[in-house]
């Protein structure tokens, strides 16, 4: 009788987790089906499965296969993995920072990204022209807004490591980094020319109308391994929960868990917004949908927010894609167009069982 | 078993809070360490805990320093239970004391982690609200919950930074007895930073008294606790008085009008 406590909410956490990832699945599942060409829901899956197993010699039309499977599936793909950083990166830096308003952009991260991405863009199209746009200039954009985003880990880590530093330290520093880029991105705006300025305005609203294959390829292990690390982690994290000294007496090193974490994190959501752009809320509102369903044992609760996250901007980027046919929105504004209200009501109606 | 500090020193930044402090804590006692507000107490712990390091001199656990020990060793070996648990987000009780159970977890928790935290829920009478968000009780609930979750780390040595401050009358005995007992049957040490001279008389073994220039006096509370130490150290004149069982510090007020007309 007595097991039946731990057991019980394991079990209970574990059966939740399931039901997000079939609610994922089948999240994808129905995305696939949907978009401007009108292809039949059984071409959608024949194909799919011809292709997969390789049995079938149905022919399907050049032009729907490249669009399921060239275009639809890796940008599927994208919005889960892109969800699941964000979701994962919300849920540690808000418990990394003990703050319920953190997300993967606290520190700065997505001002320095879309920096880098305004350089690349105002100084790229002058180098290259604006001919073959789809290529270079979107690897350019890429590499601009990762290297920027690396370099606002850098900073913060300077800053934390020169002050031994709590929570609230970190933050401040982010912010003062986030007024600092944006002052960069206001530059390169003025300068930039009316083809180069649609381009960023677009880049900053964040889309994965660029998805490919390869970046699903590229994003894939860098997310397993930096959730694996933070899984890892999750008792830590959990100990931090309690207090820093309490966490120290608990035998962790809490400048280093902060530190580790926060650039795991960091260096995920870079690489992610380098290729997406900067998508808002997921990371904010997924940890906190997470909080009310599975509880904040980070065992659970990363998982959770990964998943969570994962379903929100699939759900987010199919709208985005069939809202208002055939002009596609960008995704950013879809984000936070439903995650704004929503945070608000928990705001509202929030229960102090979730964070006081 | 052993910890003592060896003249240690600390300080926060350039205010030195006390200097070449020694003192020694026995296993199977209860010893309290008292004195005015700020004068480094609640420090005086942290360092023994090893969450602040000191300045000057070692702190031994064991014959051996403390800064030497393999963290996760040190955990097993030293609970500690702070003044004010800062939670921002919500666990369960289980969950709360489970955490205690971090020093020896790799990530699965083992039927015997579990059988310790439901043992130590029952003892502590705290099986009932084993599901309830720790921010939903009352203070005497949040501090069981913290002292359970520090026995779940089976620590020979438990430090509490003022356990019974924030507590009503009844859940102050119920903590210090449970304290007590924690010393008495299974030959722990128990050391607590007190204000309250009564309760710290009643409970402990052995006392410390800290003044302006580090330690004032040390040994058995009725050697500790005299009316001319409390007037040199905090300043008041105490009346003594031995009643229930007990020896009662009572301070004399100064009586103004308002006190009169009450009496």
């Amino acid at each position: 009788m007595k097991e039946s406590i731990y057991a019980g909410l394991v079990a209970r956490r574990i059966l939740l987790l399931v039901g997000l990832l079939i609610t994922l699945v089948l999240g994808m599942l129905y995305s696939v089906t949907l978009g401007f060409a009108e292809i039949s829901i059984a071409d959608v899956y024949g194909l799919i499965l011809q292709k997969l197993t390789g049995i079938g010699d149905r022919q399907y039309s050049i032009l729907s296969a490249g669009i399921i499977l060239q275009i639809r599936l890796p940008r599927v793909f994208l919005a889960i993995i892109a969800g699941i950083s964000l979701g994962t990166n919300g849920a540690i830096m808000q418990s990394l920072l003990k703050n319920p308003l953190a997300s993967p952009y606290t520190l700065g991260i997505s001002s320095g990204a879309a920096c880098g991405a305004a350089v690349a863009i105002v100084a790229g199209n002058s180098l290259f022209g604006s001919t073959n746009m789809l290529h270079w200039d979107s690897w350019l954009t890429i590499i601009g807004a990762f290297a920027m985003g690396l370099l606002t880990i850098l900073l913060i880590n300077i800053i934390a490591s020169l002050k031994k530093s709590g929570a609230s330290t970190l933050i401040l520093a982010g912010v003062a980094l986030s007024y600092l880029f944006s002052a960069g991105i206001s530059f390169f705006k003025y300068i930039a020319d009316h083809e180069q300025l649609q381009q960023l305005t677009l880049w900053l609203m964040g889309g994965l109308y660029r998805a490919e294959w390869l970046d699903v390829l590229l994003l894939t292990p860098i997310m397993g391994l930096a959730v694996l690390y933070i899984l890892r982690r999750a008792w830590d994290i959990n100990a931090l929960n309690a207090g820093e000294e309490v966490a120290a007496n608990l035998g962790i090193n809490v400048q280093r868990l902060r530190k580790q974490g926060s650039i795991v994190a960091a260096f995920l959501t870079s690489v992610v917004v380098a290729f997406t752009g900067i998508i808002g809320f997921i990371g904010l509102v997924a940890p906190h949908i997470s909080r009310m369903i599975v509880g904040n044992d980070n065992r659970f609760l990363i998982l959770a927010s990964g998943l969570t996250g994962g379903i929100f901007l699939l759900l987010a980027d199919t709208a985005a894609r069939i809202i208002i046919d055939p002009v596609e929105l960008p995704v950013g504004i879809i984000t936070a167009l439903c995650g704004a209200p929503f945070f608000l009501y928990m705001l509202l109606k929030r229960r102090r069982e979730y964070w006081s | 078993m052993k910890m003592s500090c060896d003249r240690i020193s600390f300080a926060y930044g350039d205010n030195s809070v006390f200097e070449d402090l020694s003192v020694g804590i026995e296993l199977g006692q209860l010893t309290s360490i008292t004195g005015p507000n700020g004068i480094g107490k609640s420090t005086l712990v942290k360092c023994f805990c090893n969450l602040y390091k000191v300045r000057a001199g070692i702190v031994y656990l064991d014959g051996q320093a403390i800064t030497t020990i393999a963290p996760d060793e040190l955990a097993r070996t030293l609970g500690y239970v702070p003044q004010k648990e800062e939670t921002v987000f919500s666990i369960s009780v289980y969950e709360a004391v489970l955490l205690g159970r971090r020093p020896y977890l790799k990530w699965k928790v083992q039927q015997r982690d579990q059988e310790i935290v439901e043992s130590i829920l029952d003892r502590l009478k705290l099986t009932e609200l084993a599901e309830r968000p720790i921010t939903t009780l009352s203070g005497g609930e949040r501090q069981k919950v913290a002292i359970a979750r520090a026995l779940a780390q089976e620590p020979t040595i438990l430090f509490l930074d003022e356990p019974t401050s924030n507590l009503d009358l009844n859940h102050q005995l119920e903590v210090m007895t449970l304290l007590r007992e924690l010393a008495d049957h299974e030959q722990r040490a128990i050391v607590v930073v007190m204000h309250d001279l009564n309760l710290a008389s009643r409970f402990s073994d052995r006392v410390y008294l800290l003044g302006q220039n580090g330690l004032f006096a040390q040994g058995k509370p009725a050697d500790v606790f005299t009316r001319e130490n409390i007037k040199k150290i905090y300043g008041i004149e105490v009346e003594i008085i031995n009643a229930a069982g007990g020896r009662y510090l009572i301070p004399i007020v100064k009586t103004t009008q308002r006190v009169k007309e009450i009496s």
